[in-house]
């Protein structure tokens, strides 16, 4: 019942700290000496007090507080001596007022006519002021509490304010469904425009259309706005997007109206309300927010008070925008309708019928004939009766005592208390303590769980609570990324205004948490995507109209969970990035040659928007286009720990990627190990591990005078190792010696060069260099910043910790390779390395513009990615060497040759007590075949085939691992997949299904799809091997089959040709199935098209990742029979919406 | 002059005003910082607090001769949550001496440097003389 409840808390928190300022500033006041800031003090706070109370409705704190105001009004203007008398009286009040802060919800109950004419004895001439207002209120029987006529007085000197500060007065007049909503024109849009071009005075409906309501001839609200602007009529009519006839300029100021007419209406309503009371109706009030009650709900004020007029009768429509203009501390937000009428029907028909939130809806009682006895005395006497006829308000809400009661606990429930953020990062410290001390705990019970009866549900129940513990801690420091979002809107309105382009911003996610200094620090780089969205982004309207785009374009702001970080999207549906333009702009800056940017792949082309100094707006506008920016935003994002991902459609648009982790104090780290020392790296910046085996170490590491490289895909990775940056002795373990030595030679994986040349004669022992192996394994951790990588070299890697970073202690902040410490799950602390740092310190001097050859780089990353195929490597009778793909053997049996038994002209053995057909592969393919002699075979029995047969083989030769190059045109026959060459020698891969097609007919026959249409189906895979099984079984079952390598390629085939279906592998390089998905949904035009994942993953969280991308089905990909029933029916299903 | 807790320091006698002390550790676990600087210890965690250790003798360039493996600290008082917990390693810790002023001497003339800089004032003891230290000078 409550207006804006959800604001009351804070309201009653800082009404409580003014009340306080008031007592004390009461009790420390010297009356001999009056301080005027100390009045002034109390002046503001009871003011603030007063204010904040009308905003919530609370209409007795109001007054109250407005007397005192009053009283401290005239002290401060020297018209009333403060006595102690006074102070007394006043501090009673005060007390009162806290009484009534401290129970809001009875506020309204509370006795305080005592308390107002104490006051009101000691005022002078502003009680009249004050009191003739209330009078002039009272003139409307049904006006609000607030003084009609004060008012239009304060209306009046801020016009006048205005118009001699070179302002126009104006006023507009339109008609709610006509003029604004049928145009899509919110009245309270218009209240923003106003008061961003000029001073908002206020808006009413129409009092001579309300009479005209009173005969049936009601068609519209009229809504009145004033305001006041230094624009001439002929611009505003752009800046607030209303017809120029709509807008007046009112040569008079706001008029009092003549008491009489007031009376006469009043009691014409008065009179109607006391007839149709007498005929039993009811009489009620739905007070409602224009937008967010009704608009929203696609409720129209017209059509509702239409709708009251035929179920009973109208009285009287208030409006009246959501705030008192008074104090405008609160935005407007909303425009108050207040419809009053009467009916015959119950509350909750009301409701129902007009679909009304029942709270909404106040039933009202009048006691007219008093209240209009009241009012006939008002003139004569002083203000201490008045104010005291004044109490009872007109019309009091009749509010049921329960929900008054239930409403009282929630508050008291829901009750929040301001801590000091020092004070939650303690308990954050403490909370992770106690997690230690718990696995502590646990880890020294677990021997004792048996023996200790009951402690086991003890220990269980110490964990819970710890987690739980600790995650509530967490808590207290995320807040809601819509704190940030919502200053955005206003932003962009305003960019429009200014850019003269037409957009609209879409706000998902508001509700994702996020750390507080996080959500604190995101604000400007997203403001600034915002900002360069709107301007460069987004084309002019007419722009857009002519490629055929709506008009307004479309700025989404999406913040989302995934894999651990909290995404945010900048999407919009502007123009896109013009790689050209970037490119010729940045050799026009001199940040890069021409020569880098003609081998520069499409990402790295973007990354130079983040380069300082960049700008590529044509014209720099205020907006944007300064050239700062970009950099700096990707500085900061970096700094809190996140990374920046750009993805740009010519003419579809851009989305900018902000990943960020959840909370700047946890993060996910590698803990790894150097000469005994553990030490954290945060993993934003790894990339990926190599693990060199001793053996191979002196053939990958080589050496540029003496400087340690790897040979990483084509590039050369610099190598530092993490004991020689940190000034670490390296050692050895010398197993002559059994002990650990101390390393001295600098290159340590190269004993070989060194051995031959033997350099070091004062070490004395030529044996020294002797072969000695390397005896662990290498690892180097990859790492990444920008665009520079490096190889950090260490002896071990523990596994991955979150952990929780604490400050440098200042003492040890000269350290360059360290940004942080952290405590460990054991309890012992561990230095967090700074990547950037190490680079640094190691003396790493990255070129800046050295860019690799990308081409050659991608082209040796596809061959990288490639899924390597496990290869079952056999023979039958004849001499050829056969091969089939590992995933689809179940396994492999050895049997004799007694075992076998004939039946007809099959073959069959006994297979786990159940008869299994066995064929052998020659008799079916182009083999030679020969008598065999031995008396063992071997049957590899298949998986994910229906009708299981055997495959009877005479030898098996190995699995191998490899990348294969398939070849399919040499030697090609049905059953075959294709050749390819393994050590020297040509292996005929098998095609199982076909195989088992040829072998048994009848129930391998794949159900062809309709020869006349051909469905066309994009084949998207990587592997050759699986690209020609896949190819083989679509083709065969009668579709035609486009094939693209990656996702990338899949998508500009699908632009370019019209697919009924995708076929798609989720793993391959450039891009993967799952972007390709996510690009494919996201593409108008492609929504619906059907499309399929295949893969040789199939884990059940794949397959809820790769479904919850979008993928309609996830079928294992060697599935043939399953794979074809699925695609049958899957274009079948989505087949109509083509 | 108040309370002084006394502590050994390669058989060098020295004390610190009991107020400024939080608390004196025994067997810390500490974790060294490498490439930090010499008289850096290492790192140790005190209830989730990081608190960084000191050698003060390497800070007062006092003759360290045994490379004892000390592992007795006394912590530092510090706001809670600064980053700079201090603590600094001792052989061991002595009596908790009360001191008149009468005792007390500024170090003489012939004790400069660092270390004269370092020590507060000379306590004449009965049997031997006691160095107070001056911890916001040291740190």
């Amino acid at each position: 019942m409550l207006k804006n409840e959800e604001y009351i808390q804070s309201f009653i928190e800082e009404a409580k700290v003014h009340v306080e300022t008031v007592e004390n500033s009461l009790v420390n006041i010297n009356l001999d000496l009056i301080d005027h800031e100390d009045v002034n003090t109390i002046f503001r706070a009871v003011h603030s007090i007063k204010g904040s109370a009308g905003f919530f409705d609370l209409t007795k704190i109001v007054e109250l507080s407005h007397c005192m105001e009053n009283l401290f009004g005239e002290i401060r203007n020297e018209e009333l001596q403060i006595m102690g008398e006074m102070v007394d009286i006043l501090l009673a009040a005060n007390d009162c007022l806290k009484v009534m802060v401290d129970d809001v919800m009875n506020s309204q109950n509370i006795e305080i006519a005592e308390h107002v004419e104490n006051i009101s004895r000691f005022l002078k001439t502003d009680s009249k002021a004050f009191t003739n207002a209330k009078k002039a209120d009272k003139k409307s029987a049904l006006d609000k509490k607030d003084g009609f006529a004060e008012k239009a007085k304060m209306r009046n000197t801020i016009i006048e304010d205005a118009i001699s500060h070179g302002h126009f007065y104006y006023m507009i007049k339109a008609n709610l469904n006509e003029d604004l909503l049928k145009s899509d024109n919110n009245p309270v849009q218009i209240i923003q425009s106003i008061k961003s071009i000029g001073k908002f005075v206020w808006v009413k409906n129409c009092e001579s259309e309300l009479t005209s309501t009173m005969e049936d001839s009601f068609q519209d609200i009229v809504l009145e706005f004033y305001f006041t602007s230094v624009l001439q009529k002929s611009f505003l009519t752009e800046a607030i997007n209303i017809h120029e006839q709509n807008i007046f300029e009112p040569s008079v100021l706001i008029e009092y109206q003549d008491e009489d007419v007031i009376k006469a209406e009043s009691k014409l309503k008065s009179s109607m309300i006391e007839e149709a009371i007498e005929h039993g109706h009811f009489y009620y009030m739905i007070k409602a927010n224009l937008n967010e009650d009704l608009l929203k709900c696609g409720n129209n004020p017209v059509e509702l008070i239409k709708f009251i007029k035929s179920i009973g009768e109208f009285v009287e429509l208030k409006l009246y925008a959501a705030e008192p203009i008074e104090y405008n501390e609160y935005p407007i937000e909303d425009i108050v309708l207040e419809i009053y009428f009467t009916t015959v029907l119950q509350k909750d028909f009301i409701a129902e019928a007009l679909n009304i939130v029942e709270q909404n809806i106040y039933e009202l009682k009048i006691e007219i004939d008093s209240q209009n006895e009241k009012d006939v005395p008002a003139d004569e006497d002083h203000s201490a009766t008045e104010t005291k006829a004044a109490m009872p308000e007109q019309a009091e809400f009749e509010k049921p005592i329960d929900t008054v009661s239930k409403k009282n606990q929630q508050l008291t429930v829901e009750d929040s208390i301001r801590v000091h953020v020092s004070l939650l990062n303690d308990l954050l410290n403490l909370a992770s303590e106690m997690v230690l001390g718990r696995n502590q705990l646990l880890r020294a019970m677990e021997k004792h769980r048996k023996s200790i009866s009951g402690i086991d549900s003890v220990l269980q129940n110490i964990d819970h609570i710890t987690t739980e513990l600790q995650e509530k801690v967490m808590q207290t420091r995320m807040q809601p990324i819509s704190n940030v979002f919502t200053k955005f809107p206003r932003i962009i309105k305003e960019l429009a205004k200014k850019l003269g382009k037409e957009m609209e911003l879409k706000l998902e996610g508001a509700e994702v948490e996020l750390d507080k200094s996080i959500i604190e620090s995101i604000g400007d780089p997203l403001t600034h995507l915002i900002r360069n969205a709107a301007d460069h982004g987004l084309e002019s309207p007419e722009d857009r109209e002519k490629l055929g785009k709506p008009r307004s374009g479309t700025i989404l702001m999406k913040a989302y969970h995934e894999g651990g970080y909290v995404n945010i999207d900048v999407i919009d549906d502007g123009a896109g990035i013009n790689l050209d333009k970037i490119k010729s702009k940045a050799i026009e800056k001199g940040l890069v040659s021409s020569n880098e940017v003609s081998i520069m792949g499409e990402q790295e082309v973007l990354q130079l928007l983040f380069k300082a100094g960049f700008s590529t707006a044509e014209k720099v506008t205020d907006v944007s286009g300064r050239g700062v920016g970009m950099d700096v935003v990707k500085t900061n994002i970096e700094k809190l720990g996140g990374t920046i991902e750009i993805f740009t459609t010519l003419s579809r648009g851009t989305t900018f990627r902000l990943l960020l982790p959840l909370t700047l104090a946890i993060i996910p780290s590698l803990i790894v190990q150097v000469e005994n020392q553990r030490f954290a790296l945060p993993q934003v910046n790894l990339q990926e591990i190599v693990r060199i085996k001793p053996d191979q170490v002196t053939r990958k590491i080589e050496y540029i005078n003496n400087s340690e490289v790897l040979r990483l895909r084509g590039g050369l990775l610099p190598i530092v190792h993490l004991a020689d940056v940190l000034n670490l002795k390296r050692t050895y373990f010398d197993p002559e010696a059994n002990e650990k030595k101390e390393e001295k030679r600098k290159t340590l994986f190269g004993y070989i060069q060194q051995n031959s040349e033997n350099e070091n004669p004062d070490k004395g022992a030529k044996g020294y260099f002797k072969m000695r192996a390397v005896t662990g394994i290498l690892r180097i951790l990859v790492i990444k910043i920008g665009s520079r990588k490096l190889g950090i070299a260490v002896d071990a890697i523990h596994g991955s910790e979150e952990i929780l970073v604490k400050p440098l202690s200042s003492f040890i902040k000269d350290c360059k390779c360290y940004s942080g410490v952290t405590i460990m799950g054991d309890g012992k602390t561990a230095m967090i390395l700074d990547p950037e740092g190490i680079i640094v310190k190691a003396n790493l001097r990255f070129n800046e513009g050295n860019i690799e050859n990308y081409d050659a780089r991608l082209d040796e990353e596809v061959e990288n990615i490639r899924e390597q195929q496990n290869l079952l490597l056999f023979k039958c009778t004849g001499p050829e060497t056969l091969a089939i793909d590992l995933s689809m053997v179940s396994r492999v049996e050895e049997i004799e040759s007694s075992e076998i038994q004939r039946i007809g002209d099959k073959e069959y053995i006994n297979f786990r007590q159940d008869s299994l057909r066995v064929i052998r592969p020659e008799d079916f393919l182009m083999l030679n075949k020969q008598e065999s002699n031995g008396s063992k075979f071997y049957i590899i029995i298949p998986k994910l085939v229906k009708h299981p047969m055997g495959i009877l083989i005479e030898k098996i030769h190995d699995t191998i691992q490899r990348r294969i190059i398939l070849n399919h045109d040499e030697i090609s026959a049905k059953g075959l997949v294709g050749s390819t060459i393994i050590n020297d020698k040509i292996v005929l891969l098998i095609n199982v299904y076909e195989l088992f097609e040829m072998a048994d007919p009848v129930n391998y026959k794949i159900k062809k799809v309709n020869e006349h249409k051909r469905p066309k189906i994009l084949l998207v895979e990587d592997t050759p091997f699986f690209q020609e099984l896949e190819r083989n079984y679509l083709e065969e079952a009668g579709y035609q089959v486009l094939i693209a390598n990656h996702g990338k390629e899949a998508l500009d085939l699908l632009q370019q040709n019209n697919v009924d279906a995708v076929v798609s592998d989720i793993q391959m390089p450039i891009m993967d199935g799952i972007e390709l998905i996510k690009r494919i949904r996201a593409d108008k035009q492609l929504a619906n098209l059907p499309v399929m994942a295949v893969t040789s993953m199939t884990g059940d969280l794949q397959k809820k990742t790769g479904l919850d991308a979008g993928f309609d089905v996830y079928e294992f990909k060697l599935d043939k029979i399953k794979l074809l029933e699925v695609l049958g029916k899957l274009l079948e299903e989505r087949g109509h919406v083509i | 002059m108040g309370k002084v807790l006394s502590f050994y320091i390669n058989d060098s006698l020295f004390g610190i005003n009991i107020t400024l002390i939080r608390e004196i550790n025994r067997n810390v676990e500490y974790t060294p910082v490498p490439d930090a600087k010499p008289y850096i210890v290492g790192l140790f965690n005190m209830r989730g607090q990081v608190v960084t250790l000191f050698d003060i003798s390497k800070l007062m360039g006092i003759n360290d001769q045994g490379h004892l493996q000390r592992t007795t600290c006394i912590i530092l008082k510090a706001p809670a949550n600064d980053p700079n917990q201090i603590g600094f390693l001792i052989d061991k810790p002595g009596d908790v001496i009360d001191l008149d002023k009468e005792e007390c001497e500024i170090p003489p003339a012939n004790v400069v440097g660092i270390e004269g800089e370092y020590i507060k004032s000379v306590v004449k003891l009965k049997d031997r003389l006691l160095m107070i230290i001056d911890p916001d000078k040291i740190f």
